[in-house]
């Protein structure tokens, strides 16, 4: 439910944002509460994402290794995302 | 041990009607949006690292494939989010009545239908204002 407010914060950021220059992106990430906000997206979205798909994998994947497999594979997958996302977005605002 | 005598999944023999359909299209939207994530991460690790691949990525993402593949990540944003809203309202208790559902069916549709024309109507003025 967080998901709704932040999207339409991102929405406007993107819009007025320009994205297609790193070092705009990267003035904007700094500036004010963005990179907060943008890391708190980052976890709700990898969050929402994986519960998502989780039950997609559970309704449709049938067979014990195929679907733990998977289910083991997309909770990585999302554990790396999310943790790559959130250093991405500290390095940035840090300057580090 | 024989397959025959179990029952189908309910998807098997159910009638294909909009309730399904909208259901099939929130997961597909949804998965869509999974790759689209990955791609935000993707460009948040690359604008931190300073890679060269920001560059290269953007450049793609005015090529046709790349358009069309931002196309369907923006109309799977516009149905995700709207049908979503729906959801968040039918776990709070309301519009589960065939009269409400089959409403918000048709108004989920039209508001994702909104935001790509939205999107793309902001992306051609952004060509016109300041060029490709």
């Amino acid at each position: 439910m967080a998901l709704v407010p932040l999207i339409v914060w991102f929405v406007i950021a993107v819009v007025s944002v320009p994205i297609a220059d790193p070092p705009s992106v990267a003035r904007w990430i700094r500036g004010g509460m963005h990179a907060l906000l943008l890391i708190a997206l980052v976890l709700a979205a990898a969050q929402h994402s994986y519960l998502g798909t989780r039950v997609i994998v559970e309704d449709y994947v049938g067979g014990f290794k195929a679907r733990v497999a998977t289910l083991v594979t997309l909770q990585f997958m999302h554990i790396i995302l999310a943790g790559a996302g959130v250093l991405s977005v500290l390095r940035v605002a840090l300057g580090a | 041990m024989s397959t025959r005598s179990r029952p189908l999944s309910p998807f098997l023999h159910y009638r294909w009607q909009y309730t399904n359909t909208l259901s099939i299209l929130h997961r597909l939207s949804g998965i869509a949006l999974t790759m689209g994530f990955l791609l935000l991460v993707t460009g948040l690790v690359a604008i931190a690292t300073g890679s060269s691949g920001y560059a290269r990525a953007v450049r793609l993402s005015s090529s046709a494939p790349g358009k069309l593949l931002l196309f369907f990540i923006l109309a799977a944003f516009g149905y995700h989010v709207s049908n979503g809203i729906r959801h968040l309202a039918w776990d709070a208790g309301f519009g589960f009545d065939r009269a409400h559902a089959r409403r918000t069916g048709w108004l989920v549709a039209l508001a994702a239908l909104a935001i790509v024309l939205g999107a793309c109507a902001l992306f051609v003025w952004g060509h016109l204002r300041h060029g490709p």
